[in-house]
């Protein structure tokens, strides 16, 4: 005769092994909540694993966008600069002309009419003079 | 009354100071009990390891809680029956609204006593024991594995004592039935 304890305790004896795991699972977690050195650790864990790791791709993608944008600004090979040069100057060059027709016509017509001489009213004692002559 | 508890000798204290060494004890001494109960409740192992680590998971953050420290076992089995209906609500099984029944007077009957099997009739037992409703099978398992104390599966389950006592004597009474019946046979 067994009682139903006994029997049910006997039934599940095998799940001992199971329950010893989940034990020391159970306490390493109070361990790390008692240290606060390796709680530190686990907050970089925990940064590293809830923040990090999901945003991998998207932090892959714009790392590689980046990437792109800067090559495309710095990475000038010599004969592309000058094909580029020689594809400029002639418009410079009429840009310049243009400029400079448009300085001279400035110039022109900022610059002041020839002098013409002020009549010099004649002074009182020559007026005098004359009148006395007369 | 069974006397399977030895709460006196358990570090109960220690372990609301937060010792892992007493919190191993306590794992130790009731692991097994806790994880028939809560298999017999939910029927699945997997579940039922989980279950039984949450509820030590639980019990060291709330363990400040506990006025009594004797009744550190009780506790501990209601949190881990509350893990149960919580799961229950989850999963909304049809099968675990519990089966009414009409709740005795205090005195209708005495404290219930152990339940012995016969090595033949064990499969039959632990048969009958899974077709029992939720509510009687949760009070004798709380009865029989771990002794308590009407008052106590009272407390854990969250049931007036009376009701307790109905579910006890409706399970012990299906019990007698098929063991009565293997005897016959």
């Amino acid at each position: 005769m067994k009682t139903l304890r006994e029997l049910l305790l006997e039934r599940h004896r095998s799940a001992e092994p199971k329950l010893d795991v989940a034990r020391e699972e159970f306490l390493a977690q109070l361990e790390g909540a008692r240290t606060p050195v390796r709680r530190e650790r686990r907050g970089f864990e925990h940064l590293w694993r809830d923040y990090l790791l999901p945003l991998r791709w998207h932090l892959a993608g714009m790392s590689a966008v980046w990437l792109v944008i800067l090559l495309l600004n710095v990475d000038r090979s010599p004969t592309q600069a000058a094909h580029v040069a020689k594809a400029t100057a002639p418009a410079a060059e009429l840009v310049l002309t243009a400029l400079r027709q448009h300085r001279e016509e400035i110039l022109e017509l900022t610059q002041p009419p020839p002098a013409v001489p002020v009549p010099v009213p004649p002074r009182r004692s020559e007026l005098l003079s004359l009148t006395a002559i007369a | 009354m069974l006397a399977v508890t030895e709460p006196a000798k358990l570090p109960v204290h220690e372990a609301k100071a937060g010792d892992p060494a007493a919190w191993d004890v306590l794992f130790r001494r009731y692991q097994l009990p806790l994880y028939v109960y809560v298999f017999e409740l939910v029927r699945n192992e997997q579940t039922s390891l989980d279950l039984v680590q949450e509820a030590f998971i639980a019990a060291a953050r709330h363990i400040g809680s506990l006025r009594d420290d004797n009744r550190f076992g009780s506790w501990l089995f209601g949190i881990a029956h509350q893990r149960c209906i919580q799961l229950w609500r989850a999963k909304k099984r049809d099968e675990v609204p519990l089966e009414e029944v009409p709740e005795l007077p205090a005195d209708a009957e005495d404290a219930p006593d152990e339940v012995l099997v016969q090595h033949e009739a064990e499969e039959q037992v632990l048969a009958l024991l899974e077709r029992l409703p939720v509510d009687q099978r949760s009070a004798l398992l709380l009865h029989c594995v771990e002794g308590f104390a009407l008052q106590e599966i009272a407390e854990i389950t969250g049931v007036p004592v009376g009701t307790v006592k109905s579910r006890l004597h409706n399970a012990k009474r299906a019990m007698r039935k098929l063991l009565e019946h293997h005897e016959d046979a």
